[in-house]
């Protein structure tokens, strides 16, 4: 599934890279070779986008964090009372509100396996990997993977999983 | 028989016997007749009965479209939520008396909304109040405070009836106003109350006045009567048919209660026709000529739907104003005459104009294509008897604002094509869907050009070549073989020999670029962008057709049918919602979501009967994913998707056409959403459109109506800025560039243009320096 780069991989890659740029930095005068041309995608558009307004209106984007919170707390509450298909059903309307919102799917695939339904907690927890940003996001929902392939009896994937990423500090 | 001469001529004894003969064959054939009509009255009482049951408790299922979900941030003007309110049948209302109103004060928007039973809980009816900054919502509130997430009721857009497009809104009797109930009973049937079915006064009454005009004037027709001949006869009027109503009325007196006879007229009587769907029932009477729900229609609407009994074509409101509202006031004088209603009420309702809705059912959601692909998901859970029958509640996926203005996207285009391209009016077709890229929920699905036309559904159901919407499959494969989008591929004629037993005519395969051009050795990205043939066939036979084949088995989860080199270029069937699929895997980030359609099913209670989950799997590796959505957003910005007015608005897509100019293809995603469309004919006879001429155009108008949500992109992911004609490193300032997601690794072996000022082997150095 994870093919052959692994995040670890890249989470240290990237480090590697800061390491360089900062060294670059440094010895700019010692050594003076071009920088790569590198960024990060989350801070600048693609250049294609660049200078071209809009022509169509584009409506302002949803900012919708009470809205979800508050079927989170339904969903709490449903959890909680063990009524984890109503659990479900609240984190479902949350996504369809806020589809990219990784810790909807984190919380989605928590329900999952609450509801021993670990398949669909799997690939949930994989959704929610995919869609992270946040470091610690991305941490807790491996951790969560662990914990699924506990349930599954897959004992030494879970321990790897655990290994790799209770490291990785908040 | 024998005559009397003859008899006489004969002996006495002779005489005797024949006429006890006579006798008994007038006696048994007395008992035979006798048993005949018992038996007959016996099959009448079995017919009435099991028909009067069935139909009672037959509740058709109801199907939702998604409700709209109301909170600070949502995407929605005060006009465009009064346009949705009004669709839902909401009538405008100073007062804000009752549910199923609202009104507009200043810059926010009162509504009292209508109690609705929902997938998780029961929304009583309340009065909300929601305020706008600009083009979105900024709070909302009810009696107690803000509100942060409130939804609308959400529209009704069909229901499963068996067979001959008949359709009811099942109400049961303390759903029937009283005066809907006591306003019948005055107007059509004065003794209801007290007859066994049918009245001798009735029809002498009417025989009389039609012998005395000579013609047929007067039905004379009880309610029960009126009932029967709508569950079984038609209307020819012979006795005969006469007496077997009258018979089936008794049987039916004999076995049920008055309540439930008059509460099964309202649910059947026929009010009208909307094209080709019959309405039957004041329930969806109401709906039809109103808008809104029986409960919220006033004592004046209630004598129009009365009036429309008598004859729904003659009386049709729609057709004949005058003279619907001339009968309308003769029953609000009914109404008065017999102290239904008070003689203000009579004032007021005199007055009011008939106030049907200008165009039936406009928003009223009947969407057949979809309700087709609902009614295919549910066939997996229920049989036909269950869905027509059981009463149960279908929530879908459906967007009404969105599937409205796919469609109008949809005809638009055709009919402009066929006018600029001077093709013959109607030839063309076509078939688009939308959904959320990351849930695969279907929100509009068009299977043709005409919305409410429940016909062939070529979104469903058109199998067509694909031509270059395939391409991204063998892309994908290229890079999961370890290639990236700067890598060299030789766009340089190719033949596949008959022998390798690789062609389907058993002949050499030459494959042709659509200008018929060789563009050298150039980078992924490029072929893919510009969708070159060559590029493409010989990518794919590096990396082997059986291993690109299997990828696209796991994409779409189905074999492909074509199993030679020609699947390279699209030569490979698929329908539009597989079309949809497959580009899902790509649009969700690499999770392979089955379009869906339905979202729970409850029963007439409202308990949860089924709930169908989000289902996902993982299918494409994160890095692998991004870099084809890149490559895909180049296609629209600087490739075969570039004429389009949103190319570079941040989407990705991919144009499509089959040999000669048969099919033409678009696929393509935004952040949140993706949309496949399909234009053709349905002879499969040249169009001469393109994907970018033909189906793109429909999509531009789609992303015209619907704002854009521009992608975004993995956050682990590093651009590197490549030149886009040769996949060199290079600079914006020295070449065309295009930026691409890159590992350093990848980076370190990549050739640098000559003048950019990057030197080579950089990062090479770079690692030695770092002691690797």
């Amino acid at each position: 599934m994870f093919g052959r780069y692994s995040l670890v991989d890249t989470v240290l890659q990237l480090r590697y890279l800061y390491l360089v740029l900062i060294s670059l930095w440094l010895t700019a005068c010692g050594i003076n070779p071009t920088p790569p041309q590198v960024e990060d995608r989350t801070t600048q558009p693609p250049v294609e986008r660049a200078g071209e307004p809009p022509a169509a209106e584009v409506k302002p984007r949803q900012t919708t964090s009470a809205a979800t919170a508050s079927l989170l707390a339904a969903a709490e509450q449903a959890s909680a009372d063990n009524q984890h298909k109503d659990a479900i059903a609240y984190l479902e309307r949350a996504v369809r509100i806020e589809p990219r919102d990784a810790t909807l799917w984190l919380r989605l695939s928590a329900a999952y396996l609450a509801n021993r339904e670990l398949d669909a907690a799997a690939q949930h927890t994989r959704k929610a990997i995919a869609l992270a940003r946040d470091p610690d996001l991305q941490r807790d929902a491996w951790l969560q993977l662990a914990e699924i392939e506990q349930a599954r009896g897959n004992f030494s994937e879970a321990q790897a999983l655990r290994r790799q990423w209770q490291a990785v500090r908040s | 028989m024998a005559t009397r001469k003859s008899k006489r001529r004969r002996t006495s004894a002779t005489s005797d016997s024949r006429w006890r003969l006579a006798a008994k064959f007038v006696l048994y054939s007395g008992l035979l007749v006798t048993l005949g009509v018992l038996g007959y009255l016996v099959y009448l009482d079995r017919t009435v009965t099991s028909t009067f049951d069935g139909r009672r408790w037959s509740i058709p299922a109801q199907v939702y479209a998604q409700p709209l979900e109301l909170h600070a941030g949502a995407a929605i003007d005060r006009f465009d939520l009064q346009a949705e309110l009004q669709r839902l049948g909401y009538q405008a209302d100073a007062n804000l008396r009752n549910p199923g109103t609202y009104k507009v004060r200043g810059d926010a928007l009162q509504i009292y909304l209508r109690a609705f039973q929902f997938m998780e809980r029961h929304r009583p009816s309340q009065r909300i109040d929601v305020r706008f900054a600009g083009a979105a919502i900024e709070a909302i509130y009810n009696e107690t405070g803000e509100v942060p997430l409130i939804r609308l009721d959400p529209a009704t857009i069909g229901s499963f009836f068996p067979a001959h497009g008949e359709d009811r809104l099942i109400l049961t009797p303390d759903q029937v106003p009283p005066l809907l109930s006591e306003g019948l009973k005055a107007v059509e049937d004065r003794n209801f109350d007290r007859h066994v079915g049918f009245s001798i006064r009735g029809i002498l009454r009417a025989l009389w006045v039609n012998l005395r005009s000579g013609e047929r004037q007067q039905g004379g027709s009880t309610l029960t009567q009126q009932l029967v001949k709508s569950y079984f006869l038609d209307n020819r009027r012979t006795i005969q048919r006469k007496l077997q109503e009258v018979a089936m009325a008794v049987i039916l007196e004999a076995r049920f209660a008055k309540e439930d006879l008059l509460t099964a007229y309202i649910n059947e009587i026929f009010l009208g026709q909307n094209g080709t769907r019959a309405i039957h029932g004041f329930g969806l009477g109401a709906l039809f000529y109103f808008n809104k729900p029986l409960s919220e229609l006033n004592v004046s609407e209630v004598a129009t739907m009365i009036s429309i009994i008598r004859g729904p074509s003659y009386y049709n409101p729609f057709r004949y104003p005058e003279r619907a509202q001339e009968r309308r006031d003769l029953i609000l004088n009914i109404f008065h005459r017999d102290g239904l209603i008070a003689a203000e009420q009579l004032e007021v309702a005199l007055q009011q104009p008939l106030g049907v809705i200008a165009s039936p059912i406009s928003g009223g959601a009947y969407y057949p294509a979809f309700m087709d692909r609902v009614r295919y998901e549910l066939q997996q859970y229920y049989d036909r008897e269950a869905l027509s029958s059981a009463g149960l509640r279908i929530f879908t996926t459906i967007q009404p604002r969105k599937q409205e203005a796919v469609q109008a996207a949809v005809s638009i285009t055709l009919n402009d094509l066929e006018s600029s391209r001077n093709l013959p009016s109607g030839s063309l077709q076509g078939a688009a869907l939308v959904a959320d890229s990351q849930t695969g929920e279907i929100l509009a699905l068009v299977g043709g050009r005409k919305g409410r036309v429940d016909g062939f559904n070529r979104a469903l159901s058109a199998r067509r070549p694909v031509g270059s919407l395939i391409k991204p499959v063998i892309y994908l494969s290229a890079l999961e073989a370890g290639m990236h989008l700067a890598s060299p591929i030789e766009d340089s004629a190719v033949t596949i020999q008959a022998k390798l037993g690789q062609s389907q005519s058993g002949e050499a395969w030459t494959p042709k670029n659509f200008d018929g051009a060789e563009h050298g050795s150039l980078p992924l990205v490029r072929a893919l962008a510009e969708s070159l043939n060559l590029a493409t066939v010989n990518l794919g036979m590096k990396i082997g057709l059986e291993q690109i084949q299997q990828r696209f088995a796991n994409l779409v989860g189905r074999e492909p049918a074509n199993r030679y080199p020609s699947f390279l270029l699209g030569a490979e069937s698929l329908s539009p919602v597989e079309m949809l699929e497959f580009y899902g895997n790509f649009a969700s980030g690499g999770f392979r979501t089955v379009p869906k359609a339905v979202i729970a099913v409850l029963d007439e209670q409202g308990k949860p009967v089924s709930h169908h989950p989000f289902a996902l799997q993982q299918t494409i590796q994160a890095d692998d994913v991004g870099a084809i959505n890149r490559a895909l957003e180049i296609t629209m910005a600087k490739g075969t998707g570039r004429s389009s007015p949103y190319a570079r608005h941040g989407v990705a897509g991919k144009t499509g056409t089959s040999n000669d100019n048969r099919d033409s293809w678009f696929a393509g995603f935004d952040n949140r959403q993706v949309a496949v469309v399909w234009v053709g004919r349905d002879d499969n006879a040249v169009t001469g459109l393109t994907g970018s001429t033909g189906a793109l155009r429909v999509w531009n108008m789609m992303a015209a109506r619907d704002p854009l949500d521009p992608l975004q992109h993995m956050p682990s992911q590093q651009l590197v800025e490549i030149e886009y004609l040769t996949g060199l490193r290079a600079r914006a300032n020295c070449a065309d560039v295009v930026r691409l997601p890159m590992t350093n690794e990848q980076l370190q072996r990549l050739p640098v243009k000559p003048g950019c000022g990057i030197r080579n082997g950089f990062g090479g150095r770079l690692r030695q320096w770092l002691g690797e």
